[in-house]
């Protein structure tokens, strides 16, 4: 990527010189640190680098139910976030911390805010299998296993 | 300074045209402002996030709590006019510094809420670099940021290559993992009410498909380094590692847009050579003068 051309240019500055491999050491420096670390704007990029995965996990997630009993998901923005990711910190943090109720209420008043035809918002745990999800069986979306950790009403 | 000191310094900072240095800055910096702007309310606006949430990563680390409404606002407010004035060259040794430091403020402190966004990642080393370099005054500065920025692009997709083989090792290289990933990611997606891809699944059923997949992913991620070889390597590797992100949004919907936009791999390419990108620049290095 040199380009050699015309008079020598006078050395760069040796403060920037240096700057590169202290750059370099930054950004190599997760390789050194126990797997999975994580940072900003330094990362060992753990996101889907596992290879122990599987096809069956649990996901910590938030439903609308409809005046018909059935359920459907709820947008991120009904968390409290348009990140989908951060919805589901939001949600699988409450669940640990036991707080969930006190989410449910919160996503319930957004629900209403927004004019959702929800009649209750359930925090829930599904245990889901990927392959199965995907077969196209009639049932493949039924979760395996499902606990519920709140429910609360929509205000009508 | 020795043979291999000199040596060594040459390579870190070889001389390059002025024009690449000053279209590449001017392209990350477009590329942060925009942005930055795009999602003003979104990284302005912390008030969404309840402060339990509040787990701070990187330069945010200091803080014990969230900080008040106003001052993330008027951080935002502050960093996008000197992410303008960067762009336009307009009193760049003040404008790059504050704007590199204020974007880092504002995406670490977006992303101490329990979701580092990884896809900001180089698109702030990179503005380092060039605010570093200020006004690229000579060739030899200009070689120094172009090759500061492809250093920090070849590495941080080796890191993550490396990791890969750290924490999946077979798994990756049969197509396995990917296969885990990319089904569990869009059912995820799915029961999350958010977008996903409708190839996920007819991907995540395709062994040979995935396996292909998985050593293309490791091809790209491990031999970045190759990119520092020469001109032309350094092309064909930008090529495949943009092939790769469009693979990554065509089958996860997950868009790495610093990447996606090519600005991340410019540092890679002779950008000079487009008359408009020269002429743009020509002016904001006129105004940085």
């Amino acid at each position: 990527m040199t380009e050699g051309a015309g008079p020598a240019s006078p050395a760069p500055s040796s403060k920037l010189v240096v700057v590169t491999p202290l750059l370099g050491a930054l950004i190599l420096s997760p390789l050194a640190r126990e797997r999975g670390w994580d940072s900003f704007p330094i990362s060992s990029y753990p996101m889907f680098a596992r290879g122990d995965l599987g096809t069956v996990n649990e996901l910590a997630h938030v439903l609308l139910v409809d005046p018909d009993g059935g359920r459907a998901p709820a947008a991120p923005s009904l968390v409290g976030t348009p990140e989908p990711m951060i919805a589901m910190t939001i949600v699988r943090t409450h669940v640990e911390r036991g707080s969930a109720a006190e989410l449910c209420a919160s996503i319930a008043s957004r629900a209403h805010d927004a004019r959702i035809s929800a009649v209750a918002i359930e925090i829930v745990t599904s245990s889901f299998d990927a392959r199965r999800y995907f077969s196209g069986r009639p049932d493949a979306r039924t979760p395996l296993e499902r606990v519920v950790h709140a429910r609360c009403e929509v205000a009508r | 300074m020795t043979g291999v000191a000199r040596a060594v310094a040459g390579w870190l900072a070889p001389e390059a045209p002025r024009e690449r240095a000053v279209v590449t800055r001017m392209l990350v910096g477009a590329f942060a402002t925009i942005y930055l702007l795009a999602r003003f309310r979104y990284l302005a606006d912390a008030s969404r996030h309840v402060a339990a949430d509040f787990a701070p990563v990187g330069v945010c680390s200091v803080l014990t709590a969230p900080i008040a409404a106003s001052a993330t606002w008027a951080i935002a407010i502050v960093t996008a006019t000197a992410g303008i004035a960067f762009t336009t060259g307009f009193r760049i040794r003040v404008a790059g510094p504050a704007f590199f430091a204020g974007l880092l403020w504002i995406l670490s402190y977006a992303s101490s809420w329990g979701k580092i966004m990884h896809s900001e990642n180089l698109l702030v080393l990179h503005l380092g670099v060039f605010a570093l370099a200020g006004e690229v005054r000579d060739e030899r500065v200009a070689g120094w940021a172009l090759r500061a920025a492809a250093i920090a692009t070849v590495l941080g997709y080796v890191v993550a290559g490396v990791t890969k083989l750290r924490s999946g090792g077979t798994a990756w290289l049969s197509g396995d993992a990917l296969g885990s990933w990319v089904a569990w990611d869009a059912l995820r997606k799915i029961e999350l009410g958010s977008l996903h891809s409708p190839l996920a699944a007819r991907v995540a059923e395709s062994p040979a498909l995935l396996q292909g997949l998985s050593l293309y992913t490791l091809l790209v991620e491990l031999g970045a380094p190759v990119a520092l070889v020469s001109r032309r390597l350094a092309r064909a590797w930008g090529l495949l590692a943009w092939l790769f992100h469009v693979g990554i949004l065509a089958t996860m919907a997950i868009g790495f847009f610093y990447p996606l936009s090519g600005v991340a791999f410019a540092a890679l390419l002779p950008v000079e050579r487009v008359a408009l990108l020269r002429r743009l620049a020509t002016r904001a290095d006129d105004r940085s003068a």
